[in-house]
């Protein structure tokens, strides 16, 4: 038996599972393509949040009760079933291992410059496996009590930065055109193919055929608040944006309220780490089901810990320097995003659909035998 | 140092381990086992440097950069 998660956790996970690590490097990414207009990224991003909350929503009605990965097997049968799980998984495995080594750099650069970057990476698994043990309800539950925190301290701190916006810096409004806006908003867009997870989560939920509603909702959302976070950005720290690693930072950084409020980056700090801690238990937690369905184990509590081993020095392995990263973000990843996390289940749906649609249409006779394929046998 | 690290995490998944033989699930034994493989080569690799002298990506970067340039030059 899975466990339960509320409606109300499941948003916020989705909500983290973007905003969590994007808030570290989408101005960044976007920084190094436009600057006056990086706020219309945000409402653009609702775009690609939209694609990927349809093929969520039609999955679930295509494959009921099935994750992501039984319904792999159910679309193309047992072997290639397995093999594109398998590389599903790889992509999970990347992907969690990319958000890690980001929360370090973040660390490292800002606080622990001559820290081994494998201390902060191995401290901060050893609590993440501890939730993950003791299961996603857990992890909805720290959610639901940390967000409204993290949001509201996060949104006070971006407010009184304004004390320092120009509005200077956001005109000429499309100055190079439309174009510009259109290439920042890739890397983005590939940041919502994570939304994609959900459909590992749909056993954790009571009512699944509400997820493609769910993501989009946290679409939405995502995309709101990095309008509003763009906006401030660029607002505050003008064209200094695309040459700082950690935009926000400095904006944070530039908040001072007479000669008693100052320096309040740490309170910024602590809602990154923890936010971040959020986004990586799910996606720990996507690739721990992932795991369990791809060799069909009863519970995936038992690779917890190897699991974490495996993220943490891949993440060492995988993503050796800062300039490593930046460039796999920009130009590699947003083509490995699209064709894995939204190519696979697309094709998964059209397979389905086509093989109902053959099946309706065969004289009726003698079955072949076989039947629905790997997850048919399955409870 | 990073090797104590590596032993703690193994150290954890081994009394996993211990628990998955004892109620005899081989697959749960199994797929530890691979992921612990998996962590001490990837940090083996790292300590002597082998990941400077190679890009662990550059078969992803071979396979997915073209197609991520042409999104860009099509945007």
């Amino acid at each position: 038996m899975y466990e339960q998660i509320s409606r109300l956790q499941f948003f916020f996970l989705m909500f983290w599972l973007v905003i969590g690590d994007g808030i570290l490097m989408i101005p960044l990414t976007i920084g190094q393509f436009i600057i006056h207009d990086s706020w219309m990224v945000g409402p653009i991003f609702i775009l690609g949040a939209f694609a990927v909350s349809v093929v969520v929503h039609i999955f679930v009605r295509v494959f009921p009760g099935e994750n992501l990965i039984d319904a792999l097997q159910t679309a193309f049968g047992l072997w290639l079933g397995r093999v594109l799980g398998g590389w599903m998984l790889v992509w999970m495995f990347l992907n969690t291992c990319l958000i890690v080594r980001k929360e370090t750099l973040f660390v490292t650069t800002n606080y622990f410059p001559n820290t081994p970057i494998y201390v902060p990476i191995a401290v901060f698994m050893v609590p993440l496996i501890y939730a993950l043990y003791k299961g996603v309800e857990v992890v909805g539950r720290l959610t639901e009590i940390i967000s409204p925190w993290a949001i509201a301290t996060t949104f006070v701190l971006y407010l009184l930065a304004l004390q320092n916006a120009r509005f200077s810096n956001v005109v000429p409004v499309l100055a190079d055109g439309f174009s510009p806006v259109l290439k920042a908003s890739l890397v983005p867009w590939m940041f919502a193919t994570n939304f994609i997870l959900a459909l590992l989560m749909v056993s954790n939920l009571k009512d699944p055929r509400k997820v493609g509603k769910d993501v989009l909702i946290s679409g939405i959302v995502v995309g709101l608040t990095g309008l509003f976070a763009e906006l401030v950005t660029t607002l505050v720290t003008g064209m200094i944006r695309s040459a700082t690693l950690f935009p926000v930072m400095e904006v944070i950084r530039s908040v001072r309220l007479g000669y008693f409020l100052e320096r309040l980056d740490p309170l910024y700090v602590i809602t990154v780490i923890t936010t971040i801690f959020l986004n990586v238990a799910a996606l720990f937690y996507a690739m721990l089901i992932a795991l369990q369905s791809l060799f069909g184990c009863k519970s995936y509590r038992s690779f917890v810990w190897s699991g974490a081993l495996a993220i943490w020095t891949g993440a060492l392995f995988f993503l050796e320097n800062s300039g490593m990263l930046v460039d796999y973000v920009i130009y590699t990843a947003p083509g490995y995003y699209f064709v894995t996390a939204f190519g696979i289940p697309v094709l998964a749906i059209i397979v389905q659909l086509v093989k109902r649609r053959l099946k309706r249409n065969r004289p009726i006779g003698r079955q072949p035998a076989g039947g629905r394929g790997a997850s048919a046998a399955k409870p | 140092m990073i090797f104590g690290i590596v032993l703690f995490f193994a150290a954890g998944a081994a009394v996993e381990g211990y628990f998955s033989w004892k109620n005899k699930e081989r697959r749960e034994l199994g797929v530890s086992l691979g992921l612990v493989a998996a962590g001490v080569l990837f940090a083996a690799l790292y300590y002597t440097g082998a990941s400077e002298r190679i890009y662990p990506l550059g078969i992803l970067e071979r396979l997915f950069r073209p197609f991520t340039e042409w999104l860009y030059d099509s945007l």
